[in-house]
Protein backbone atom coordinates (compact mmCIF):
# COMPACT_ATOMS: atom_id res chain seq x y z
CA UNK A 1 0.00 0.00 0.00
CA UNK A 2 1.45 3.35 -0.97
CA UNK A 3 0.64 6.73 0.56
CA UNK A 4 0.73 9.83 -1.53
CA UNK A 5 2.21 13.03 -0.20
CA UNK A 6 -1.25 14.62 -0.25
CA UNK A 7 -2.65 11.77 1.87
CA UNK A 8 0.28 12.07 4.26
CA UNK A 9 -0.27 15.80 4.73
CA UNK A 10 -4.03 15.43 5.16
CA UNK A 11 -3.57 12.52 7.56
CA UNK A 12 -0.97 14.38 9.61
CA UNK A 13 -3.17 17.45 9.78
CA UNK A 14 -6.13 15.33 10.92
CA UNK A 15 -3.97 13.65 13.55
CA UNK A 16 -2.70 17.00 14.82
CA UNK A 17 -6.22 18.43 14.96
CA UNK A 18 -7.49 15.35 16.76
CA UNK A 19 -4.66 15.55 19.28
CA UNK A 20 -5.25 19.25 19.88
CA UNK A 21 -8.93 18.61 20.58
CA UNK A 22 -8.54 15.54 22.77
CA UNK A 23 -5.41 16.42 24.76
CA UNK A 24 -7.19 18.82 27.14
CA UNK A 25 -9.48 15.98 28.21
CA UNK A 26 -6.50 13.93 29.36
CA UNK A 27 -4.64 16.66 31.20
CA UNK A 28 -5.17 16.76 34.97
CA UNK A 29 -7.43 19.61 36.10
CA UNK A 30 -6.07 19.78 39.59
CA UNK A 31 -2.90 21.24 41.00
CA UNK A 32 -2.21 18.64 43.66
CA UNK A 33 -3.36 15.10 44.15
CA UNK A 34 -4.07 14.61 47.83
CA UNK A 35 -4.92 10.96 47.61
CA UNK A 36 -2.81 8.53 49.50
CA UNK A 37 -1.09 5.96 47.36
CA UNK A 38 -3.08 3.40 49.22
CA UNK A 39 -6.18 4.33 51.20
CA UNK A 40 -6.48 2.96 54.69
CA UNK A 41 -9.82 1.27 54.92
CA UNK A 42 -11.64 -0.52 57.69
CA UNK A 43 -14.80 -2.43 56.97
CA UNK A 44 -16.82 -3.32 60.04
CA UNK A 45 -20.16 -5.04 60.05
CA UNK A 46 -23.19 -4.02 62.04
CA UNK A 47 -26.49 -5.79 61.83
CA UNK A 48 -28.76 -2.93 62.73
CA UNK A 49 -28.80 0.72 63.69
CA UNK A 50 -28.38 0.51 67.42
CA UNK A 51 -26.23 1.72 70.29
CA UNK A 52 -23.79 -1.03 69.32
CA UNK A 53 -22.58 1.39 66.65
CA UNK A 54 -20.91 3.46 69.41
CA UNK A 55 -18.57 0.59 70.14
CA UNK A 56 -18.07 -0.32 66.49
CA UNK A 57 -17.03 3.20 65.53
CA UNK A 58 -14.80 3.50 68.59
CA UNK A 59 -13.11 0.28 67.48
CA UNK A 60 -12.74 1.66 63.97
CA UNK A 61 -11.08 4.83 65.23
CA UNK A 62 -8.62 2.83 67.32
CA UNK A 63 -7.42 1.13 64.15
CA UNK A 64 -5.96 4.41 62.95
CA UNK A 65 -3.46 6.79 64.53
CA UNK A 66 -5.92 9.64 64.86
CA UNK A 67 -5.34 12.34 67.43
CA UNK A 68 -8.31 14.66 67.90
CA UNK A 69 -7.53 15.71 71.46
CA UNK A 70 -8.41 19.40 71.81
CA UNK A 71 -9.50 19.66 68.18
CA UNK A 72 -12.77 20.68 66.58
CA UNK A 73 -14.52 17.89 64.72
CA UNK A 74 -17.22 18.56 62.14
CA UNK A 75 -19.48 15.69 61.15
CA UNK A 76 -21.04 16.19 57.74
CA UNK A 77 -24.03 13.88 57.28
CA UNK A 78 -26.13 13.70 54.13
CA UNK A 79 -29.44 15.42 54.88
CA UNK A 80 -31.38 15.91 51.70
CA UNK A 81 -35.04 16.12 52.47
CA UNK A 82 -37.66 14.15 54.31
CA UNK A 83 -39.63 11.56 52.39
CA UNK A 84 -41.66 9.30 54.71
CA UNK A 85 -40.61 5.68 54.42
CA UNK A 86 -37.61 6.44 52.21
CA UNK A 87 -34.15 6.28 53.73
CA UNK A 88 -32.40 9.10 51.94
CA UNK A 89 -30.50 10.63 54.86
CA UNK A 90 -27.59 9.47 56.99
CA UNK A 91 -29.13 7.67 59.96
CA UNK A 92 -29.07 9.71 63.15
CA UNK A 93 -27.80 6.72 65.13
CA UNK A 94 -24.63 6.63 63.04
CA UNK A 95 -24.07 10.37 63.48
CA UNK A 96 -24.60 10.20 67.23
CA UNK A 97 -22.28 7.20 67.47
CA UNK A 98 -19.57 9.13 65.62
CA UNK A 99 -20.04 12.13 67.90
CA UNK A 100 -19.76 9.91 70.93
CA UNK A 101 -16.63 8.25 69.57
CA UNK A 102 -14.89 11.56 68.98
CA UNK A 103 -15.94 12.88 72.38
CA UNK A 104 -14.34 9.83 73.94
CA UNK A 105 -11.15 10.76 72.10
CA UNK A 106 -11.25 14.14 73.89
CA UNK A 107 -12.17 16.29 70.91
CA UNK A 108 -12.62 19.91 71.96
CA UNK A 109 -15.96 20.11 70.20
CA UNK A 110 -18.06 17.98 67.90
CA UNK A 111 -20.42 19.77 65.57
CA UNK A 112 -22.88 18.40 63.02
CA UNK A 113 -23.07 20.56 59.90
CA UNK A 114 -25.05 20.29 56.68
CA UNK A 115 -26.64 22.47 54.02
CA UNK A 116 -29.54 20.62 52.39
CA UNK A 117 -29.46 21.03 48.64
CA UNK A 118 -33.15 21.01 47.74
CA UNK A 119 -34.90 22.02 50.94
CA UNK A 120 -34.43 25.62 51.98
CA UNK A 121 -36.08 25.03 55.35
CA UNK A 122 -33.25 23.28 57.17
CA UNK A 123 -35.07 23.36 60.48
CA UNK A 124 -38.01 21.52 58.93
CA UNK A 125 -35.68 18.79 57.63
CA UNK A 126 -34.02 18.53 61.04
CA UNK A 127 -37.34 18.25 62.80
CA UNK A 128 -38.93 15.76 60.39
CA UNK A 129 -35.90 13.50 60.22
CA UNK A 130 -35.57 13.30 64.01
CA UNK A 131 -32.18 15.06 63.96
CA UNK A 132 -33.46 18.00 66.00
CA UNK A 133 -34.55 15.87 68.93
CA UNK A 134 -31.52 13.56 68.77
CA UNK A 135 -29.01 16.41 68.66
CA UNK A 136 -30.82 18.24 71.43
CA UNK A 137 -30.82 15.13 73.61
CA UNK A 138 -27.09 14.72 73.13
CA UNK A 139 -26.45 18.47 73.32
CA UNK A 140 -24.68 18.57 69.98
CA UNK A 141 -24.56 21.82 68.06
CA UNK A 142 -25.87 21.90 64.48
CA UNK A 143 -24.63 24.40 61.90
CA UNK A 144 -26.78 25.16 58.86
CA UNK A 145 -24.15 25.42 56.13
CA UNK A 146 -26.62 27.20 53.85
CA UNK A 147 -26.60 30.13 56.25
CA UNK A 148 -23.13 29.95 57.74
CA UNK A 149 -20.56 32.70 57.16
CA UNK A 150 -18.80 32.24 53.85
CA UNK A 151 -15.14 32.55 52.94
CA UNK A 152 -13.96 32.89 49.36
CA UNK A 153 -11.73 29.88 48.81
CA UNK A 154 -9.40 29.33 45.86
CA UNK A 155 -9.86 25.93 44.23
CA UNK A 156 -7.12 23.46 43.54
CA UNK A 157 -9.06 21.97 40.68
CA UNK A 158 -10.90 23.52 37.76
CA UNK A 159 -13.35 20.97 36.39
CA UNK A 160 -16.11 23.58 36.46
CA UNK A 161 -13.95 26.39 35.16
CA UNK A 162 -14.49 28.21 38.46
CA UNK A 163 -11.38 29.47 40.21
CA UNK A 164 -12.95 29.77 43.64
CA UNK A 165 -15.91 28.76 45.74
CA UNK A 166 -17.54 30.38 48.74
CA UNK A 167 -17.31 27.81 51.50
CA UNK A 168 -18.67 27.87 55.06
CA UNK A 169 -16.42 29.03 57.85
CA UNK A 170 -17.39 26.08 60.04
CA UNK A 171 -16.02 23.62 57.49
CA UNK A 172 -12.88 25.57 56.69
CA UNK A 173 -11.98 26.11 60.33
CA UNK A 174 -12.59 22.52 61.39
CA UNK A 175 -9.53 20.56 62.46
CA UNK A 176 -11.19 17.33 61.48
CA UNK A 177 -13.91 16.98 58.85
CA UNK A 178 -15.78 13.71 58.68
CA UNK A 179 -17.91 12.93 55.66
CA UNK A 180 -20.86 10.74 56.60
CA UNK A 181 -22.59 9.99 53.33
CA UNK A 182 -25.60 7.88 52.60
CA UNK A 183 -24.70 5.60 49.76
CA UNK A 184 -27.38 5.92 47.13
CA UNK A 185 -28.20 5.05 43.58
CA UNK A 186 -27.80 7.91 41.16
CA UNK A 187 -29.18 8.18 37.66
CA UNK A 188 -25.89 9.37 36.17
CA UNK A 189 -23.15 7.54 37.99
CA UNK A 190 -25.03 4.56 39.36
CA UNK A 191 -23.96 5.36 42.90
CA UNK A 192 -23.14 8.40 45.00
CA UNK A 193 -20.39 8.23 47.58
CA UNK A 194 -18.42 10.48 49.84
CA UNK A 195 -17.49 13.02 47.19
CA UNK A 196 -21.12 13.87 46.44
CA UNK A 197 -21.80 14.23 50.14
CA UNK A 198 -19.07 16.85 50.29
CA UNK A 199 -20.97 18.87 47.72
CA UNK A 200 -23.28 19.72 50.61
CA UNK A 201 -20.63 21.98 52.10
CA UNK A 202 -21.17 24.39 49.21
CA UNK A 203 -23.93 26.71 50.41
CA UNK A 204 -27.24 26.59 48.58
CA UNK A 205 -26.90 30.10 47.25
CA UNK A 206 -23.97 28.83 45.19
CA UNK A 207 -24.52 25.13 44.65
CA UNK A 208 -27.86 25.82 43.03
CA UNK A 209 -25.99 27.47 40.21
CA UNK A 210 -23.96 24.36 39.65
CA UNK A 211 -25.72 21.97 37.36
CA UNK A 212 -22.80 19.83 36.29
CA UNK A 213 -22.67 18.02 39.60
CA UNK A 214 -19.85 15.58 39.04
CA UNK A 215 -17.51 18.39 38.17
CA UNK A 216 -18.76 20.47 41.06
CA UNK A 217 -18.35 17.59 43.48
CA UNK A 218 -14.72 17.22 42.61
CA UNK A 219 -14.04 20.93 42.81
CA UNK A 220 -15.90 21.17 46.11
CA UNK A 221 -13.97 18.25 47.46
CA UNK A 222 -10.48 19.37 46.61
CA UNK A 223 -10.11 22.64 48.50
CA UNK A 224 -10.41 20.91 51.83
CA UNK A 225 -8.06 18.59 53.56
CA UNK A 226 -8.21 14.89 53.01
CA UNK A 227 -11.51 13.94 54.52
CA UNK A 228 -12.45 11.04 56.69
CA UNK A 229 -15.43 9.04 55.74
CA UNK A 230 -17.90 7.04 57.78
CA UNK A 231 -20.51 5.58 55.54
CA UNK A 232 -23.80 3.96 56.29
CA UNK A 233 -25.44 1.28 54.24
CA UNK A 234 -26.69 1.43 50.70
CA UNK A 235 -30.42 1.47 50.25
CA UNK A 236 -32.77 0.54 47.51
CA UNK A 237 -34.34 3.18 45.37
CA UNK A 238 -32.68 6.54 45.54
CA UNK A 239 -33.01 9.35 43.05
CA UNK A 240 -35.76 7.48 41.30
CA UNK A 241 -33.54 4.49 40.48
CA UNK A 242 -33.99 1.09 42.03
CA UNK A 243 -31.05 -1.05 43.03
CA UNK A 244 -31.61 -4.74 42.76
CA UNK A 245 -30.23 -6.89 45.60
CA UNK A 246 -27.42 -8.01 43.29
CA UNK A 247 -26.31 -4.48 42.69
CA UNK A 248 -26.12 -3.67 46.36
CA UNK A 249 -23.02 -5.80 46.67
CA UNK A 250 -21.59 -4.02 43.66
CA UNK A 251 -22.36 -0.66 45.22
CA UNK A 252 -20.69 -1.59 48.47
CA UNK A 253 -17.71 -2.98 46.65
CA UNK A 254 -17.41 0.21 44.61
CA UNK A 255 -17.70 2.26 47.79
CA UNK A 256 -14.90 0.37 49.44
CA UNK A 257 -12.59 0.73 46.49
CA UNK A 258 -13.16 4.20 45.20
CA UNK A 259 -13.90 6.50 48.09
CA UNK A 260 -11.30 9.07 48.89
CA UNK A 261 -10.32 9.17 52.51
CA UNK A 262 -8.93 7.10 55.26
CA UNK A 263 -11.73 5.31 56.99
CA UNK A 264 -14.79 3.59 55.87
CA UNK A 265 -16.94 2.01 58.51
CA UNK A 266 -19.25 0.18 56.22
CA UNK A 267 -22.32 -1.21 57.82
CA UNK A 268 -24.13 -4.04 56.16
CA UNK A 269 -27.65 -4.79 57.19
CA UNK A 270 -29.92 -7.77 56.85
CA UNK A 271 -32.47 -5.87 54.84
CA UNK A 272 -30.05 -5.44 52.00
CA UNK A 273 -28.92 -8.95 51.50
CA UNK B 1 -28.65 25.98 66.06
CA UNK B 2 -27.52 25.73 69.63
CA UNK B 3 -28.69 22.29 70.63
CA UNK B 4 -25.67 22.16 72.96
CA UNK B 5 -26.98 24.93 75.17
CA UNK B 6 -29.98 25.19 77.43
CA UNK B 7 -30.31 28.86 76.72
CA UNK B 8 -31.97 28.46 73.38
CA UNK B 9 -35.38 29.46 72.21
CA UNK B 10 -36.66 25.89 71.90
CA UNK B 11 -36.47 25.54 75.64
CA UNK B 12 -37.98 28.82 76.64
CA UNK B 13 -41.32 28.56 78.34
CA UNK B 14 -44.05 30.22 76.29
CA UNK B 15 -45.50 33.26 77.98
CA UNK B 16 -48.93 34.71 77.55
CA UNK B 17 -48.57 37.48 75.01
CA UNK B 18 -50.64 39.28 72.48
CA UNK B 19 -49.94 39.11 68.76
CA UNK B 20 -48.92 42.76 68.76
CA UNK B 21 -46.43 42.32 71.55
CA UNK B 22 -44.81 39.36 69.83
CA UNK B 23 -44.70 41.27 66.57
CA UNK B 24 -43.16 44.34 68.15
CA UNK B 25 -40.52 42.19 69.82
CA UNK B 26 -39.69 40.65 66.48
CA UNK B 27 -39.47 44.02 64.77
CA UNK B 28 -37.24 45.31 67.56
CA UNK B 29 -35.00 42.26 67.26
CA UNK B 30 -34.76 42.71 63.51
CA UNK B 31 -33.71 46.32 63.84
CA UNK B 32 -31.13 45.35 66.47
CA UNK B 33 -29.60 42.87 64.05
CA UNK B 34 -28.96 45.48 61.37
CA UNK B 35 -25.24 45.68 60.66
CA UNK B 36 -23.30 48.96 60.50
CA UNK B 37 -23.10 48.59 56.71
CA UNK B 38 -26.92 48.73 56.56
CA UNK B 39 -27.49 45.11 55.63
CA UNK B 40 -28.36 42.01 57.62
CA UNK B 41 -26.52 38.73 58.03
CA UNK B 42 -28.17 35.36 57.53
CA UNK B 43 -27.71 34.45 61.18
CA UNK B 44 -27.93 36.48 64.38
CA UNK B 45 -24.42 35.38 65.32
CA UNK B 46 -22.89 36.49 62.02
CA UNK B 47 -21.58 39.84 60.87
CA UNK B 48 -21.36 38.98 57.19
CA UNK B 49 -24.09 40.84 55.28
CA UNK B 50 -26.13 38.85 52.77
CA UNK B 51 -28.61 40.08 50.20
CA UNK B 52 -31.55 37.71 50.75
CA UNK B 53 -32.02 38.31 54.50
CA UNK B 54 -31.45 42.02 53.90
CA UNK B 55 -34.31 42.09 51.41
CA UNK B 56 -36.66 40.27 53.79
CA UNK B 57 -35.67 42.51 56.71
CA UNK B 58 -36.16 45.63 54.61
CA UNK B 59 -39.63 44.43 53.60
CA UNK B 60 -40.49 43.69 57.22
CA UNK B 61 -39.33 47.09 58.45
CA UNK B 62 -40.38 49.18 55.47
CA UNK B 63 -43.69 50.35 56.95
CA UNK B 64 -42.82 50.50 60.62
CA UNK B 65 -40.77 53.11 62.46
CA UNK B 66 -37.88 50.81 63.30
CA UNK B 67 -34.39 50.22 62.01
CA UNK B 68 -32.44 52.48 59.74
CA UNK B 69 -34.35 51.92 56.51
CA UNK B 70 -32.39 54.50 54.55
CA UNK B 71 -29.13 52.80 55.43
CA UNK B 72 -30.57 49.46 54.36
CA UNK B 73 -31.75 50.90 51.06
CA UNK B 74 -28.34 52.48 50.49
CA UNK B 75 -26.74 49.14 51.19
CA UNK B 76 -28.82 47.45 48.52
CA UNK B 77 -28.17 50.22 46.00
CA UNK B 78 -24.42 50.06 46.70
CA UNK B 79 -24.28 46.32 46.16
CA UNK B 80 -26.07 46.25 42.80
CA UNK B 81 -23.96 44.94 39.94
CA UNK B 82 -23.33 47.24 36.95
CA UNK B 83 -25.60 45.08 34.79
CA UNK B 84 -28.57 45.64 37.12
CA UNK B 85 -28.44 42.32 38.94
CA UNK B 86 -27.56 41.62 42.56
CA UNK B 87 -25.01 39.05 43.75
CA UNK B 88 -25.99 36.30 46.20
CA UNK B 89 -23.31 37.46 48.63
CA UNK B 90 -21.11 40.51 48.78
CA UNK B 91 -17.92 40.11 46.80
CA UNK B 92 -19.33 37.38 44.59
CA UNK B 93 -18.75 37.52 40.84
CA UNK B 94 -20.97 39.89 38.89
CA UNK B 95 -23.04 37.30 37.10
CA UNK B 96 -26.12 38.09 39.16
CA UNK B 97 -28.48 35.84 41.08
CA UNK B 98 -32.11 35.17 42.01
CA UNK B 99 -31.94 37.80 44.76
CA UNK B 100 -32.26 40.44 42.02
CA UNK B 101 -36.02 39.91 42.12
CA UNK B 102 -36.11 40.28 45.90
CA UNK B 103 -34.05 43.47 45.85
CA UNK B 104 -36.33 44.90 43.17
CA UNK B 105 -39.34 44.19 45.38
CA UNK B 106 -37.66 45.49 48.53
CA UNK B 107 -36.83 48.83 46.88
CA UNK B 108 -40.29 49.32 45.37
CA UNK B 109 -41.26 52.32 47.50
CA UNK B 110 -38.05 54.28 47.05
CA UNK B 111 -38.25 56.93 44.34
CA UNK B 112 -34.49 57.38 44.10
CA UNK B 113 -34.15 53.65 43.45
CA UNK B 114 -36.23 53.77 40.26
CA UNK B 115 -33.18 53.76 37.91
CA UNK B 116 -31.71 50.81 39.82
CA UNK B 117 -35.00 48.94 39.65
CA UNK B 118 -35.33 49.62 35.92
CA UNK B 119 -31.86 48.16 35.35
CA UNK B 120 -32.81 45.17 37.46
CA UNK B 121 -35.99 44.59 35.49
CA UNK B 122 -34.07 44.73 32.21
CA UNK B 123 -31.64 42.18 33.65
CA UNK B 124 -34.53 39.94 34.66
CA UNK B 125 -36.02 40.18 31.18
CA UNK B 126 -32.70 39.12 29.66
CA UNK B 127 -32.35 36.22 32.06
CA UNK B 128 -34.17 32.95 31.42
CA UNK B 129 -33.93 29.28 32.26
CA UNK B 130 -31.51 27.37 30.09
CA UNK B 131 -34.34 25.36 28.56
CA UNK B 132 -35.48 28.51 26.74
CA UNK B 133 -32.56 28.05 24.35
CA UNK B 134 -33.45 26.06 21.21
CA UNK B 135 -30.53 23.67 21.65
CA UNK B 136 -31.51 22.79 25.20
CA UNK B 137 -35.17 22.51 24.18
CA UNK B 138 -34.10 19.97 21.59
CA UNK B 139 -32.00 18.10 24.14
CA UNK B 140 -34.84 17.92 26.67
CA UNK B 141 -37.27 16.78 23.99
CA UNK B 142 -35.06 14.05 22.52
CA UNK B 143 -32.05 12.91 24.54
CA UNK B 144 -32.86 13.87 28.12
CA UNK B 145 -36.45 13.00 28.95
CA UNK B 146 -36.05 11.68 32.47
CA UNK B 147 -37.58 14.78 33.97
CA UNK B 148 -41.14 15.33 32.77
CA UNK B 149 -41.55 18.95 31.76
CA UNK B 150 -42.34 21.14 28.78
CA UNK B 151 -39.22 23.17 27.86
CA UNK B 152 -41.39 25.67 26.00
CA UNK B 153 -42.57 26.78 29.41
CA UNK B 154 -39.68 28.40 31.19
CA UNK B 155 -39.08 30.89 33.95
CA UNK B 156 -36.01 31.98 35.85
CA UNK B 157 -32.99 30.13 37.26
CA UNK B 158 -31.22 30.61 40.59
CA UNK B 159 -28.24 31.79 38.53
CA UNK B 160 -27.88 32.65 34.82
CA UNK B 161 -26.92 29.72 32.64
CA UNK B 162 -28.94 27.14 34.57
CA UNK B 163 -32.47 25.80 34.21
CA UNK B 164 -35.66 27.25 35.67
CA UNK B 165 -36.68 26.52 39.26
CA UNK B 166 -39.88 27.26 41.11
CA UNK B 167 -38.75 29.80 43.72
CA UNK B 168 -36.67 32.13 41.52
CA UNK B 169 -39.45 32.04 38.92
CA UNK B 170 -42.06 32.97 41.51
CA UNK B 171 -39.91 35.81 42.86
CA UNK B 172 -39.34 37.13 39.32
CA UNK B 173 -43.09 37.03 38.59
CA UNK B 174 -43.70 39.10 41.73
CA UNK B 175 -40.99 41.59 40.75
CA UNK B 176 -42.18 41.97 37.15
CA UNK B 177 -45.81 42.24 38.18
CA UNK B 178 -44.94 45.64 39.63
CA UNK B 179 -43.97 47.07 36.23
CA UNK B 180 -46.74 49.61 35.59
CA UNK B 181 -46.98 49.26 31.82
CA UNK B 182 -45.73 47.15 28.93
CA UNK B 183 -43.94 50.08 27.32
CA UNK B 184 -40.53 51.75 27.06
CA UNK B 185 -38.55 48.56 26.69
CA UNK B 186 -40.83 46.49 28.89
CA UNK B 187 -43.04 45.19 26.08
CA UNK B 188 -41.97 41.63 26.80
CA UNK B 189 -43.00 41.71 30.47
CA UNK B 190 -46.55 40.32 30.00
CA UNK B 191 -45.39 37.45 27.79
CA UNK B 192 -42.50 36.55 30.11
CA UNK B 193 -44.80 36.56 33.12
CA UNK B 194 -47.39 34.49 31.27
CA UNK B 195 -44.78 31.94 30.14
CA UNK B 196 -43.47 31.74 33.69
CA UNK B 197 -46.95 31.16 35.08
CA UNK B 198 -47.44 28.37 32.54
CA UNK B 199 -44.09 26.96 33.68
CA UNK B 200 -45.28 26.86 37.28
CA UNK B 201 -48.45 25.04 36.24
CA UNK B 202 -46.34 22.61 34.20
CA UNK B 203 -43.90 21.84 37.04
CA UNK B 204 -46.53 21.27 39.77
CA UNK B 205 -46.47 18.00 41.68
CA UNK B 206 -49.21 15.59 40.61
CA UNK B 207 -50.58 15.48 44.16
CA UNK B 208 -50.67 19.27 44.50
CA UNK B 209 -48.08 21.88 45.41
CA UNK B 210 -44.54 22.31 44.18
CA UNK B 211 -41.19 20.70 44.83
CA UNK B 212 -38.04 22.76 44.17
CA UNK B 213 -37.96 22.08 40.44
CA UNK B 214 -40.18 19.49 38.85
CA UNK B 215 -43.16 17.34 39.69
CA UNK B 216 -42.16 14.05 38.06
CA UNK B 217 -38.60 12.76 37.77
CA UNK B 218 -37.70 9.29 36.51
CA UNK B 219 -41.38 8.37 36.63
CA UNK B 220 -41.35 9.18 40.35
CA UNK B 221 -43.90 11.66 41.64
CA UNK B 222 -42.12 14.28 43.71
CA UNK B 223 -43.45 15.37 47.09
CA UNK B 224 -44.26 19.06 47.46
CA UNK B 225 -42.22 21.41 49.65
CA UNK B 226 -44.19 23.77 51.87
CA UNK B 227 -42.13 26.91 51.31
CA UNK B 228 -41.75 26.34 47.56
CA UNK B 229 -45.50 25.79 47.28
CA UNK B 230 -46.30 28.89 49.31
CA UNK B 231 -43.95 31.14 47.33
CA UNK B 232 -45.37 29.83 44.04
CA UNK B 233 -48.89 30.53 45.33
CA UNK B 234 -47.94 34.12 46.12
CA UNK B 235 -46.90 34.56 42.50
CA UNK B 236 -50.17 32.98 41.35
CA UNK B 237 -52.41 35.18 43.45
CA UNK B 238 -54.40 36.18 40.36
CA UNK B 239 -55.03 32.58 39.32
CA UNK B 240 -56.95 31.42 42.35
CA UNK B 241 -59.50 29.54 40.27
CA UNK B 242 -56.97 27.42 38.40
CA UNK B 243 -57.16 23.74 39.48
CA UNK B 244 -53.38 23.57 40.07
CA UNK B 245 -53.60 26.55 42.40
CA UNK B 246 -56.61 25.16 44.23
CA UNK B 247 -54.85 21.81 44.72
CA UNK B 248 -51.81 23.61 46.10
CA UNK B 249 -53.89 25.72 48.49
CA UNK B 250 -55.63 22.57 49.74
CA UNK B 251 -52.25 20.91 50.24
CA UNK B 252 -51.00 23.88 52.29
CA UNK B 253 -54.17 23.96 54.36
CA UNK B 254 -53.75 20.27 55.14
CA UNK B 255 -50.11 20.43 56.26
CA UNK B 256 -49.84 23.86 57.87
CA UNK B 257 -51.57 23.07 61.18
CA UNK B 258 -49.00 20.41 62.08
CA UNK B 259 -45.97 22.52 61.18
CA UNK B 260 -43.42 23.55 63.80
CA UNK B 261 -40.80 25.10 61.51
CA UNK B 262 -41.25 28.90 61.43
CA UNK B 263 -39.82 29.48 57.93
CA UNK B 264 -42.30 27.15 56.20
CA UNK B 265 -45.11 28.13 58.53
CA UNK B 266 -44.65 31.83 57.81
CA UNK B 267 -44.60 31.39 54.04
CA UNK B 268 -47.66 29.14 54.28
CA UNK B 269 -49.49 31.80 56.30
CA UNK B 270 -48.73 34.48 53.72
CA UNK B 271 -49.84 32.25 50.83
CA UNK B 272 -53.10 31.25 52.50
CA UNK B 273 -53.85 34.88 53.31
CA UNK B 274 -53.12 35.86 49.71
CA UNK B 275 -55.68 33.31 48.53
CA UNK B 276 -58.17 34.51 51.12
CA UNK B 277 -58.09 31.36 53.17
CA UNK B 278 -58.17 31.58 56.91
CA UNK B 279 -54.67 32.04 58.26
CA UNK B 280 -55.77 32.00 61.92
CA UNK B 281 -54.42 28.48 62.44
CA UNK B 282 -51.06 29.40 60.96
CA UNK B 283 -50.83 32.61 62.98
CA UNK B 284 -51.70 30.65 66.09
CA UNK B 285 -49.03 28.07 65.32
CA UNK B 286 -46.46 30.80 64.73
CA UNK B 287 -47.29 32.47 68.01
CA UNK B 288 -47.12 29.08 69.69
CA UNK B 289 -43.47 28.70 68.73
CA UNK B 290 -42.44 30.23 72.03
CA UNK B 291 -39.95 33.08 71.55
CA UNK B 292 -39.98 33.72 67.80
CA UNK B 293 -37.83 36.82 68.14
CA UNK B 294 -34.89 34.65 69.20
CA UNK B 295 -34.89 32.72 65.94
CA UNK B 296 -31.27 32.47 64.84
CA UNK B 297 -32.12 32.80 61.15
CA UNK B 298 -32.79 36.44 60.31
CA UNK B 299 -34.70 35.59 57.12
CA UNK B 300 -37.08 33.45 59.15
CA UNK B 301 -37.54 36.23 61.69
CA UNK B 302 -38.40 38.73 58.95
CA UNK B 303 -40.78 36.45 57.05
CA UNK B 304 -42.50 35.43 60.28
CA UNK B 305 -43.06 39.08 61.19
CA UNK B 306 -44.55 39.67 57.73
CA UNK B 307 -46.82 36.65 58.19
CA UNK B 308 -48.09 37.83 61.58
CA UNK B 309 -49.24 41.06 59.94
CA UNK B 310 -50.19 39.58 56.59
CA UNK B 311 -51.85 42.67 55.12
CA UNK B 312 -48.60 44.56 55.51
CA UNK B 313 -46.61 41.46 54.58
CA UNK B 314 -48.39 40.84 51.29
CA UNK B 315 -48.12 44.49 50.41
CA UNK B 316 -44.37 44.46 51.12
CA UNK B 317 -43.94 41.40 48.91
CA UNK B 318 -45.83 43.10 46.10
CA UNK B 319 -48.70 40.61 46.14
CA UNK B 320 -51.85 42.20 44.78
CA UNK B 321 -54.80 41.95 47.16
Amino acid sequence: MSITRRELIVGSAALAAGSAITTPFFLPKFHFDHRLKRSRVAVLNAHEYSHALDQILATALRLFPINVRGKTVVLKPNLVDFIPGNAINTHTTLVLAAAEAFRHLDAKSVVVAEGPGHQRDTQLVLSQTGYEQSLRDERIRFVDLNRDELIRTPLRASYTGMKELWLPRTVLEADFLVSMPKIKAHHWSGVTLSMKNMFGVVPGAHSRGCEVPWECFDDAHRPGRRNRCFTGHAFRGGSGVSISPGRVTLVQSAARRTLYGEIIASTTFDGLR
Amino acid sequence: MRFDSKDIWHYKVPTVTTDLLVLSNMIAELSLRQLPCGGWAALASSSQPAIEPTCYALMALSSVPAGDIERAQDFLLRTQNPDGSWPAVLGDDQGGAYVTSLATIALRDLVSAIPARLRAIHWLLNCAGKESNWLWKWKFRTADRHVRFDPDKYGWPWFPGTTSWVVPTAFAILALSQVPCACDGFESVPSRVDTAIQMLFDRACPGGGWNAGNGVVYESRMSPHIDDTAIALLALRDRSQHPVVQNAVEYLESVAPALAAPWSLAWAGLALAAHRRSDRTVAGSLLGLSDLSSAEDTGTLAIASLALDHTRGLSALGVAQ
